[in-house]
């Protein structure tokens, strides 16, 4: 009785929360009608225009396939690819660890905490529920676009019966309850190691240093495996998750095997269906009762710091601050506010990404350890400074978008353009402030790198330059992406400063400026190599091209953003 | 007879203490009204009430029914509507409703239309949540707390936002409400208000209830007496 409420509850949810971006996706149409009401024949047109998009898509990729598959399953599935399937959905599930604790921290932190502190259904399913959700929107374009056609192709080539296309669905959803919940248990590990102790000075310290010395044991043995062996490309790495993929007892082969067995006709696939519908509910029901035991917090306790400590430093910050123009000086002065007086989301940002930091350092280290014991040499140094610039600049510059993003600002806007206040100006300071505080930030955790490294001084400085130029250019793009495509109508914290649109265009501008960047330093390495360059001419315009690069990509934003202006803005107000 | 009883709460925030000892009662049939200055805990006092927020010590129930050993029971019985309710501005205001009412596993014909004519909000009933305006938006969190049918309905500042019809509406539908033996808690800053809505207030000062007053209608200065309590509490 109360596993059927449930049940039915947690339906109400899933579908009530589809219902939500479905209207949010519509609302994009309607925000601008007259009278705002959802017109029932313009949401059925949309509908249908939506619908037959979808299904084109889908169509031609059938199509595309259909010749391809027939001939593959008139081979038959060579051993060879069958692993290569396996291995691809072993690393899809891996992949999608990555993050799984943002996910979960998005479920457990809810908007609607009142909603649900306040009703009488158990918060655990409201976790689940979004969790789940969250995951199958994250699949639902491969499940559409991939699987579906890779299947319905299957099911013309092999002519198994029309019926029969129902256990393809079937499966992919089983899969999918299986991702999202051994995803869910590991976002549910690892929040809970994150909230073990209480956030004190010691603990922050001592999980910091847990997790250098186990970012360091993943990297060092495993680059020395790797370097031991004559030949990279028989990285025992790769052979070992190979052959972990290969083992019938991961359950992902599970799926692929009721698949393969479904279409040759075999028997046995009504084995491996029911297993894997044992495998993907018990994995869901552990998720579901470990769920029972952790309990849902409100979004955005703000906590004041009641007193300050530094007064040394903040006498020169605000001696620093009074050396500003007036006009920028009141913006900066508040958002340093909300730095230092800090939220507790703000604080959980920062020793998540102190954490992150922390375990990355340990992997550049075990890594560093054995380049310099083995193969390091001037030109690899570049390349792992560019490399670890970025990677600390996006780490660190995503947590800082909670205070430095445009949409930081909420409605709070309004105060700022009714008064006529210049937008530009309040761009600019909050890219001043992110700039700066991922500047030093940044080139503190380099240097603590390269210590513990022992580089030498010349090796150092050039980090330093690459990381400062990195630093400008990524901190700067982060803020500016946010000011082209703001949200300010956000409902849970964590989508401040990561509307869509803005990381899209962010990905694209910082992957653009990694890729050119890294593509200038091969040419050079490779001219060095040749002994057409010396290493002082290599390192020189090495950085050179970095700030180029850098100045060229910043002066597009510059005149992307004169173009786009802020009146769009507006709209949100 | 006394429809909620709030004995000696206590609440801590780390090391700062917002309720020390709180008591006080509700009549059947009652328009209740908290006063008291910023940070007194009225907020922390409702959401405590309202079973949002755990405490430190001390009992809350309504009639016989207690918070703490009969929670789900005690939250059926119980009304909330915040001073800036959350609601799904993605939701169109009747999708809202029936998705509370599933919560609750209310499936009663014509209530989710009767709370919204109730309210007054019938004919933007499709409209999405987020083209509302903060009065609407109350209107709707107050339609949405009514669909369990609750014997008291706590209010935190509920006239703020409303057109004067709609405060007047506001005000007589909660006179017909609490005449049906039910009863309102309700906080205000507008002591006019708190003057001819309420049939007795209660005032807060250091987490405690400082004073309680009745038959507020025969008092001439209203405000300097309230305002005078509140200066010598804090």
């Amino acid at each position: 009785m109360v596993t059927s409420h449930y049940i039915k509850i947690f339906f109400l949810i899933f579908l009530t929360d589809l219902r939500r971006l479905y209207n949010r996706f519509y609302w994009v149409f309607y925000r601008y009608s007259h009278n705002h009401e959802l017109n029932f024949i313009t949401k059925r047109r949309l509908n249908v225009c939506l619908v037959g998009i979808v299904v084109s898509i889908i169509s031609i990729i059938t199509c595309m396939i259909y010749f391809p598959m027939k001939a593959f399953l008139t081979d038959g599935i060579s051993p060879d690819i069958l692993s290569w399937i396996r291995y691809i959905l072993l690393i899809h599930i891996l992949l999608g660890f990555i993050g799984c604790i943002n996910r979960y921290e998005r479920a457990i932190q809810p908007e609607d905490y009142e909603i649900i502190i306040g009703s009488p259904v158990p918060a655990f399913l409201f976790v689940v529920n979004r969790f789940v959700l969250q995951n199958l929107l994250s699949v639902l374009s491969l499940f559409l676009f991939l699987f579906l056609p890779l299947c319905i192709s299957a099911a013309f080539a092999s002519k198994v019966s029309w019926c029969s296309l129902i256990v393809f669905p079937i499966v992919g959803m089983l899969y999918i309850l299986f991702y999202s919940s051994i995803c869910g248990v590991v976002g549910y590990i690892g929040y809970y190691i994150m909230h073990r102790w209480k956030w004190t000075q010691i603990s922050i310290f001592s999980n910091s240093v847990f997790f250098t010395i186990f970012g360091f044991l993943a990297s060092f043995p495993l680059m020395s495996w790797v370097l031991d062996r004559t030949s990279l490309s028989e990285a025992r790495v790769v052979l070992l998750i190979r052959g972990i993929a290969e083992s019938n007892w991961v359950p992902t082969n599970l799926f692929i095997e009721a698949i393969r067995t479904f279409i040759a006709g075999k028997p046995f696939f009504l084995m491996v269906f029911v297993l894997c519908i044992v495998v993907s509910f018990i994995t869901f029901l552990v998720f579901c009762r470990l769920n029972r035991f952790i309990s849902v917090k409100p979004m955005l306790q703000i906590r004041m710091k009641r007193e300050n400590r530094y007064r040394y430093l903040h006498s020169l910050y605000l001696r620093l601050l009074n050396s500003l123009p007036n006009e920028y000086r009141f913006i900066l002065d508040k958002d340093i506010k909300s730095l230092t007086r800090i939220s507790e989301m703000f604080r959980y940002r920062i020793i998540k990404i102190l954490y992150l930091f922390s375990l990355t350092s340990g992997l550049f280290i075990g890594l560093g350890m054995n380049g310099v014991q083995n193969f390091v040499s001037d030109t690899s140094l570049l390349i792992t400074f560019v490399i670890l610039s970025s990677i600390l600049s996006s780490l660190i510059g995503t947590g800082l978008l909670g205070v430095t993003s445009i949409d930081s600002e909420s409605t709070n806007i309004n105060l700022f353009l009714q008064r006529g206040f210049d937008p530009k100006k309040l761009i600019i300071s909050k890219v001043l402030l992110q700039v700066i505080v991922l500047l030093f930030s940044s080139t503190f955790f380099l240097l603590v790198i390269s210590l513990a490294l022992s580089l030498p001084m010349y090796a150092i400085s050039i980090g330093l330059s690459i990381n400062m130029i990195v630093s400008i250019v990524y901190g700067a793009i982060q803020v500016q992406v946010t000011a082209v495509y703001p949200r300010f109508d956000w409902e849970h914290y964590s989508e401040i400063g990561r509307s869509p649109r803005s990381v899209t265009l962010e990905n694209v501008l910082t992957g653009v400026y990694f890729i050119f960047i890294l593509q200038g330093i091969g040419a050079l390495i490779t001219l060095h190599y040749f002994n057409d360059i010396s290493a002082f001419m290599m390192f020189s315009w090495s950085i050179i091209w970095c700030l180029l690069v850098g100045v060229l990509l910043l002066g597009y934003m510059y005149i992307f953003l004169e173009r786009k202006g802020t009146r769009h803005w507006e709209g949100y107000r | 007879m006394n429809l909620l009883t709030v004995n000696q709460v206590g609440k801590s925030y780390e090391e700062y203490r917002v309720l020390d000892g709180m008591s006080l009662s509700i009549k059947e049939g009652e328009i209740y009204g908290l006063l008291g200055p910023n940070g007194a805990g009225k907020s922390t006092l409702l959401k405590i009430i309202s079973g949002l927020l755990s405490f430190d010590q001390g009992e809350v129930k309504i009639e016989e029914t207690s918070l703490l050993a009969q929670p789900l029971e005690y939250k059926k019985l119980i009304g909330y509507v915040p001073d800036h309710p959350f609601l799904y501005n993605y939701l169109t205001a009747r999708e809202y409703l029936a998705f509370i009412s599933g919560l609750w596993g209310i499936n009663e014909k014509g209530l989710i239309e009767g709370v919204l004519s109730t309210v007054r909000l019938a004919e933007r009933g499709d409209t999405l949540i987020t083209t509302y305006s903060h009065g609407m938006k109350q209107k709707l969190s107050i339609a949405a707390a009514l669909l369990t049918k609750p014997r008291i309905l706590i209010l935190d500042e509920p006239l703020t936002g409303f057109d004067p019809p709609s405060a007047k509406f506001m005000k007589d539908f909660l006179r017909e409400y609490v005449k049906a033996g039910n009863s309102v808690l309700v906080t205000t800053h507008i002591l006019e208000v708190a003057q001819h809505f309420c049939d007795r207030v209660g005032i807060i000062g250091e987490g405690k209830l400082v004073q309680e007053l009745d038959q507020l209608g025969a008092f001439d200065s209203f405000e300097d007496l309230v305002i005078s309590v509140m200066e010598e509490s804090a």
